[in-house]
């Protein structure tokens, strides 16, 4: 009988290890098994509940900065003028893997939960919207977002404004 | 007296590798079957499986931004990067992220002459890499 509290005490030990060590994402994230296993930790926790926050998304940012620093590769940086950071990212570490590495490991997901959240509304862009809805006797108010919305919906063809207009 | 002490503790020991085996068992059934397990979910791999590029268009802007037109199939968003030269070195911007079929400007402001394009999706099928014609 004085068995029984060891079995119970094993299956618990066992369940712990087993769920601990379980590669995969949590059930309601959308991700594979391998995008998975290759993001860091602090990236699984910034994804792990559907939201990706201000600090995380510039600890994102940092980490994947410090990580191409640490292969070697300088970013050049922009700053932020609207949602986004602006960056550049030396040719050598694309084509060499670097930039893809640092980035799943480091910022992938959560530079697409937080954009896809928060929409850049860049000024310049917008300029060269609004001179090509006025071009064209169409109202010149609202964010980026809307501005190519109404471009799309016009038949006016995105591309082509900003060919002519920008 | 030493024999007879580890006649149970074998007996115990056996207990707990039938019980280490069926827990593990019965949690790797439990599990096996999680929604986000990309190939074990077919829903997740059929929608991916669809997620392709079928028409992108390109157009740049003064050397300001670039733009690209991204229609697309079950992706659940379209990104692009461009390729930029700037003091005779060549850099990449970071992505652009957009939702679905997309119309995605980059800026490049005062930054260079742009050079070619990487348009992505979320879906392994989605990847490709276009200089641009200009």
């Amino acid at each position: 009988m004085r068995t029984f509290p060891l079995l119970g005490l094993a299956a618990s030990v066992l369940a712990l290890l087993l769920v601990g060590c379980s590669s995969g994402p949590p059930v309601d994230v959308d991700l594979t098994n391998g995008e998975w296993s290759a993001m860091s930790r602090q990236q699984q926790d910034a994804v792990t509940d559907g939201a990706v926050t201000e600090r995380e998304y510039t600890a994102g940012y940092e980490a994947y900065v410090s990580c191409l620093a640490d292969h070697g590769y300088e970013v050049e940086e922009f700053g932020r003028p609207s949602t986004i950071y602006q960056f550049g990212v030396p040719d050598a570490a694309v084509v060499e893997g670097a930039d893809a590495e640092c980035y799943e490991l480091h910022f992938r997901h959560v530079d697409d939960g937080w954009q896809l959240a928060h929409p850049s509304d860049d000024e310049p862009v917008k300029a060269i919207l609004r001179r090509c809805l006025e071009a064209e006797g169409l109202g010149t108010e609202g964010t980026e977002a809307e501005l190519a919305d109404r471009i799309d919906a016009t038949g006016l063809g995105f591309i082509g404004c900003m060919e002519a207009f920008g | 007296m030493t024999y007879t002490d580890r006649t149970p503790a074998l007996a115990l020991l056996s207990r707990l590798g039938v019980a280490l085996v069926a827990s593990a068992f019965i949690l790797t059934s439990l599990t096996a079957g999680a929604p986000s397990g990309g190939l074990m979910n077919p829903l997740v791999g059929s929608s991916r499986a669809q997620c392709d590029i079928f028409n992108t268009a390109y157009g740049v802007s003064s050397s300001t931004s670039a733009a690209t037109s991204v229609e697309n199939s079950g992706c659940g968003h379209a990104k692009a990067k461009l390729k930029y030269t700037r003091n005779g070195k060549a850099h990449w911007t970071g992505w652009v992220t957009k939702a679905g079929n997309a119309s995605i400007v980059v800026p490049v402001g005062g930054r260079g002459t742009v050079g070619n394009h990487d348009v992505q999706g979320k879906g392994d099928l989605f990847k490709k890499r276009f200089p641009f014609a200009s």
